[in-house]
């Protein structure tokens, strides 16, 4: 096979951010797992006999499946969200803390999850998203895209 | 919000199918046939990878007689790129905000 063009850079796994925060690493676990503290900087957090559910700054209701909280070293959260009765993405967020000299630094990570098939809700997605295998790729659809735009204008 | 990217997301997952987008982008019209020539798997193979990328709109054929030749869409990719943007900005807020009510972000020497 002829080598494909390598104009494709090597994407990141998913979108990441990172805070350093001047807290200790108590004080920030209790932000991402009590449902006030989460109502307080991620959304209004909701939790039922129903499920639990966060409204974000969007306005949009996102329906969460807790996955991991408080991993092994109790420094590692982990759900799934998305939105309700929207035909949106159903993602995977992972949020781990770790002491630094200088305070405790926060790091987010969200990936969207392949699926199968789209579906028709939220919780149907939520409940079949156990063996969804997170994305693994990324960045390299940024040059493809621009690779492909350039063409469009060219063809125009 | 972005359109869901999961499909195109999922598409691009396996290396196969990325190298074959990448093919099809840089020949322009192609046939399940060419895309195969000096592959390691069968046509039918190739051609369920096809599919895949077609389903996600990131491909999409036009038949000529007996053949179908596949080009490449780049406006799943700009959804895609979209999500990625918009989930920056989001956690970029979201990180402000949990900042200010643990205290504050300490300096910060990374890059």
């Amino acid at each position: 096979m002829e080598n494909p063009p390598d104009d494709l850079p090597d994407l990141a796994e998913s979108v990441e951010r990172s805070v350093l925060l001047d807290a200790t690493p108590d004080l920030v676990r209790d932000a991402l797992v009590r449902p006030d503290l989460l109502s307080a900087w991620l959304g209004e957090w909701s939790e039922s006999d129903t499920g639990t559910s966060v409204v974000t700054d969007d306005g949009v209701r996102r329906l969460v499946e807790r996955v991991v909280s408080h991993g092994a070293d109790t420094n590692t959260v982990v759900w799934r969200w998305q939105p309700v009765g929207l035909d949106g993405e159903l993602s995977e967020v992972t949020i781990s803390i770790t002491e630094e000299a200088a305070g405790t630094r926060v790091t987010v990570r969200e990936a969207v999850l392949a699926r199968a098939s789209t579906h028709s809700s939220a919780s149907n997605a939520l409940s079949a998203s156990s063996s969804a295998p997170a994305v693994s790729w990324l960045p390299s659809l940024l040059a493809l895209g621009a690779v492909l735009a350039l063409g469009a204008v060219a063809a125009v | 919000m972005a359109a869901d990217p999961g499909p195109v997301f999922s598409a691009l997952a396996d290396d196969t199918r990325r190298a074959l987008l990448r093919q099809i982008v840089a020949q322009g019209p192609v046939t399940a046939t060419q895309l195969t020539v000096g592959q390691p798997m069968s046509r039918q193979a190739v051609a369920k990878h096809l599919a895949v990328l077609d389903e996600a709109g990131l491909i999409s054929g036009s038949r000529r007689g007996r053949e179908v030749r596949y080009l490449a869409d780049p406006a799943p990719l700009a959804q895609a790129r979209s999500w990625i943007d918009d989930t920056a900005s989001a956690w970029d807020v979201r990180l402000s905000r949990l900042a200010d009510l643990v205290g504050g972000a300490a300096n910060d020497d990374q890059p």
